[in-house]
């Protein structure tokens, strides 16, 4: 009888634990007749607007031999057009008061200009000239092969761990395009040729092949206006988009490897194969790397880091990637420990997890450090366009920026479970040790 | 004649709907400059001296929080930099009613963030959480920051982290160059010269006593202003701040003292060897000024010209003429006493000496010749139009009043702003390019690969280079 009623209670104090702050965020969402899909989100609170383009295309849809190619032509997108001279585009929206940049992906290729509100006719005219009639000459395309080979040396060669992305990716895949990755190889940087930066764009840089999203302080008739204007004559691609088509076998046997950096102390990394994002499985595998890692009192954390003091840091990161991904596991030695010890950890915490129990407590806390960053995510007109924008390419739902929150509150301890005793499995990884040069000399 | 005027309605109409009927020859105009609504500031403090400043934002159901303290790292004590910042580290890691766990895990249950940490000036608590869970929030907040209990356990471990971090940091080219540079500025008897983090042999010499004794001295509602901007109301947050904060005793504060800054009457060139080094990491630069200076405006517009932005001349000479760089850059570090001046890059190693050639070439023309009227145009226009994003969530809004804060400007502060840029002329950034930037007396700090650097960089006229390790100690 006792024991009932704690239980009772119990319930109803996770229950009402539970946060409820709910985001409703309202859009208006049409195809242009030439395929481009445009969304508009009406937020006044300041007197700013984002212009977002998402195009789809990143570094999956390029040649093996031209890797990189895809972030290289993002920075040729900068370079102007018949309206725009070569070095005007960044000074027309710094005069007007706006930032701009732009990033890409193993997916997508994203551009981003934000500006004052009354500016937004000047973001709509450059983004549209750069979409229709993109100007690029040798001395722009040499300029920024010298740029992005250094933005390579700058963000992976002179960094210590820079390399895990790459490494990570291409111990893990053997067929799909993922095993490289978007900054690419200065190989391929080196031999890119202007005939093919000029068929990516006439293949890939098509209305019917992106989404606008505008975002901010906007009047929704005149702005709608305003994009036939710009965007509603670029006339619509006729060939097919290329999308790879390379499924990735399941993975028959783990695979163990060794990478020597320039560090001082030693780091494992482990992926697991996982679903694509927007799978329910997904979800549960975001949710999963929450308990893991999300925080000081996560699973691993408190172990590794604060009782064992074996790790200086634990991270658990699903990656969001339209064909099916990776889940990451990432640790950096304390000093004196090795990774040896930091592998065994971890694979205590995961059995723990397929056959343990997760208390209701638990659950609630990880369901709401889930909510408190779905609702931090969504406070700026940027993030939100970027949101808005990637909903809509790779889940075809940007309502989802209201309703995605629901898939992850969804996820049962059960079913953090069974993903964890389903993928989280000895052959269905890579295990990397980064070791310090130094000690192998 | 009525289907006559259909047709034409319908072909008006059709005109109407038609696409791309644009003159793409045209850069569009702006609309008229829209109204910034500043936030309105409202004040309040408790009878033991702790200000609270607060913006009401209802746009998302959250609260941010921001405790400022006037003091931080320049209250160090001698040989033992790293005080500060491990203060703030630690006192998360237990309290008189929570352990170390405990105060993660209640605030990972309500989904809240709590960060505390020391700059050279200041120190920083800051919340953010959602207003459904204020509450409960503020009670762990103010439990960090008012009962720290500084469990030697938990210290061991911290203190050991944090020297591992401190190793690990000299695998980093940019920490490197940042701190080795800010001691050859600065000497390290100056609070400016120390990382705010400490050096091997400071943090070694830490007890757990000087952390207590730093928190007693410099953790005080006397010097403290709380800025608290969200979904909430001043009616509604006082009897929390009251509840929370009422309690806590005054002390009198200890203001810190900043030793004179060695001067130097030539430039210095200064080498750290990272074999192999994909690139090198240039610094180059020297004392700056003061955020109080009169001369913030010109400086701030000076600075847009030279390095501030994507646009300025270092960036579009060393990125996007020559391509030697990411990115290249200058600012200057204006704290409460004079930051540094610092032009920065990280380079092709081939082309270390040519990036330097152009650099000081740059910082020379500010000094040489006037700007243009055009270039002046452009960075006021870029500053003064991007104002607006600066106010745009209440992270940006809690950072603003951050600085009112910190540097004692008035609330009206932000409404003289376009006017005060308007202000500025050619000949002001002539002047203040002249008083403030020293081309023929810098310091130069290159960390990259010194076999292939280092013939190139001494044949710039800057006589030989010093060869230092990591710790800026000199190499024989």
């Amino acid at each position: 009888m006792y024991k009932k009623i704690f239980f009772a209670l119990l319930l109803v104090f996770a229950a009402r634990n539970v946060l409820n702050a709910q985001v409703n965020l309202k859009f208006v969402e049409y195809n242009l007749p030439n395929g481009m899909h445009v969304i508009l989100h009406q937020d006044k609170s300041a007197p700013i607007v984002s212009q977002v383009v998402v195009y789809h295309v990143g570094s999956k849809n390029e040649n093996p031999d031209r890797t990189g190619f895809a972030h290289f032509f993002e920075h040729l997108m900068f370079e102007g057009s018949p309206n725009i001279p070569r070095g005007e585009f960044f000074k027309m929206v710094q005069n007007a008061g706006g930032e701009l940049n732009a990033f890409t992906s193993f997916d997508k290729t994203v551009y981003f200009i934000t500006m004052p509100s009354n500016q937004l006719e000047l973001a709509m005219w450059m983004e549209s000239e750069r979409m229709l009639q993109l100007k690029i000459d040798s001395i722009g395309i040499e300029t920024q092969r010298g740029v992005v080979k250094e933005e390579r040396r700058q963000g992976i060669d002179n960094r210590p761990y820079g390399s895990i992305l790459e490494q990570t990716f291409s111990h893990s895949y053997k067929v799909h395009p993922y095993r490289w990755t978007p900054i690419g190889s200065f190989q391929y940087i080196d031999q890119a040729t202007y005939d093919e930066f000029r068929q990516f764009y006439k293949s890939f840089y098509l209305p019917n092949n992106a989404c606008l999203v505008i975002a901010g302080d906007i009047d929704i008739d005149k702005t709608k206006e305003m994009i036939n204007k710009y965007y509603g004559g670029i006339p619509k691609g006729t060939g097919e988009i290329f999308r790879p088509k390379e499924v990735e076998p399941p993975q028959k046997a783990e695979v163990r490897d060794t990478v020597l950096d320039n560090i001082q102390l030693p780091a494992v990394i482990e992926a697991y194969h996982m679903p694509a994002q927007g799978t329910k499985d997904y979800y549960a595998l975001s949710m999963l790397t929450t308990l893991l890692s999300g925080g000081e009192s996560s699973r691993l954390t408190k172990r590794l880091v604060d009782k064992e003091k074996i790790a200086l840091a634990v991270q658990s990161i699903p990656f969001d990637l339209e064909d099916p991904s990776l889940f990451l596991l990432f640790g950096i030695a304390n000093f004196g420990k090795s990774p040896k010890d930091i592998e065994a950890s971890i694979q205590e915490e995961i059995e723990k997890v397929k056959t343990g129990t997760i208390a209701d407590n638990e659950l609630t806390k990880i369901r709401n450090q889930q909510e408190t960053s779905f609702i931090e995510k969504n406070s700026s007109v940027q993030g939100k366009a970027i949101e808005l924008a990637n909903y809509h390419v790779f889940f075809g739902d940007a309502n989802l920026i209201n309703s995605e929150i629901d898939k992850f509150m969804a996820v049962t301890k059960e079913d953090l479970r069974r993903v964890a005793q389903h993928y989280l499995t000895e052959k269905n990884r890579t295990v990397l040790y980064y070791i310090p040069k130094t000690k192998v000399q | 004649m009525k289907v006559n005027l259909f047709y034409m309605g319908f072909l008006l109409l059709s005109f109407a709907l038609s696409y791309g009927q644009v003159d793409r020859t045209k850069k569009p105009e702006p609309q008229p400059t829209p109204k910034l609504t500043l936030p309105s500031i409202q004040h309040a403090a408790l009878p033991n001296g702790l200000k609270v400043m607060l913006v009401e934002h209802h746009e998302l159901p959250t609260v941010q929080i921001q405790l400022v303290f006037q003091t931080g790292a320049a209250n160090d004590l001698a040989g033992k930099a790293g005080v500060a910042n491990l203060t703030a580290q630690m006192v998360r890691e237990g309290t008189a009613r929570r352990t170390s766990l405990q105060i993660a895990d209640d605030l990972e249950f309500i989904g809240a963030n709590l960060n505390v940490n020391s700059s050279t000036d200041a120190t920083f608590a800051s919340l953010l959480t959602l207003k459904e869970q204020l509450v409960a929030a503020l009670d762990v907040y103010s439990d960090v920051l008012r009962n720290p209990s500084f469990p030697e356990n938990e210290w061991n471990r911290v203190k050991k982290t944090h020297l591992t971090g401190l190793m690990q940091q000299k695998d980093q080219p940019v920490v490197v160059a940042n701190n080795v540079f800010a001691g050859l500025v600065y000497g390290s008897n100056h609070p400016y010269g120390r990382p705010t983090e400490g050096t091997d042999a400071s943090v070694n010499a830490i007890a757990l006593d000087d952390l207590k004794s730093f928190y007693q001295e410099n953790y005080l509602p006397n010097t403290a202003t709380l800025i608290v901007v969200g979904d909430v109301t001043l009616k509604e947050v006082m009897p929390m701040v009251e509840n929370n904060f009422g309690a806590w005793k005054s002390e009198a504060v200890v203001t810190p003292t900043f030793s004179a800054v060695p001067r130097i009457d030539s430039t210095h060139l200064y080498l750290i060897d990272k074999p192999q080094a994909a690139q090198s990491e240039i610094r180059i630069g020297h004392v700056g000024v003061a955020r109080n200076t009169e001369d913030y405006f010109p400086l701030q517009v000076m600075n847009a010209i030279l390095g501030g932005q994507f646009t300025s001349r270092i960036n579009l000479n060393l990125r996007e003429s020559k391509g030697y760089t990411y990115g290249a850059r200058s600012g200057f570090a204006m704290r409460k006493e004079a930051g540094p001046f610092l032009a920065q890059a990280g380079v092709k190693s081939a082309v270390t000496d040519s990036s330097v050639i152009e650099f000081m070439k740059e910082l020379r023309g500010m000094c040489d010749a006037d700007v243009t009227q055009k270039e002046l145009d452009f960075a006021k226009n870029s500053l003064v139009r991007a104002i607006a994003q600066g106010f745009e969530t209440p992270a940006h809004i809690s950072g603003q009043l951050t600085n009112l804060v910190l540097y004692n400007l008035p609330d009206d502060y932000f409404n003289t702003l376009v006017q005060n840029y308007e202000k500025v002329t050619v000949a002001d950034v002539r002047r203040v390019s002249q008083k403030y930037l020293h081309p023929t007396s810098m310091n130069i700090v290159i960390v990259g690969d010194i076999a292939l650097i280092k013939a190139g960089v001494e044949k710039l006229g800057f006589g030989k280079a010093m060869v230092l390790d990591a710790d800026g100690k000199k190499v024989n």
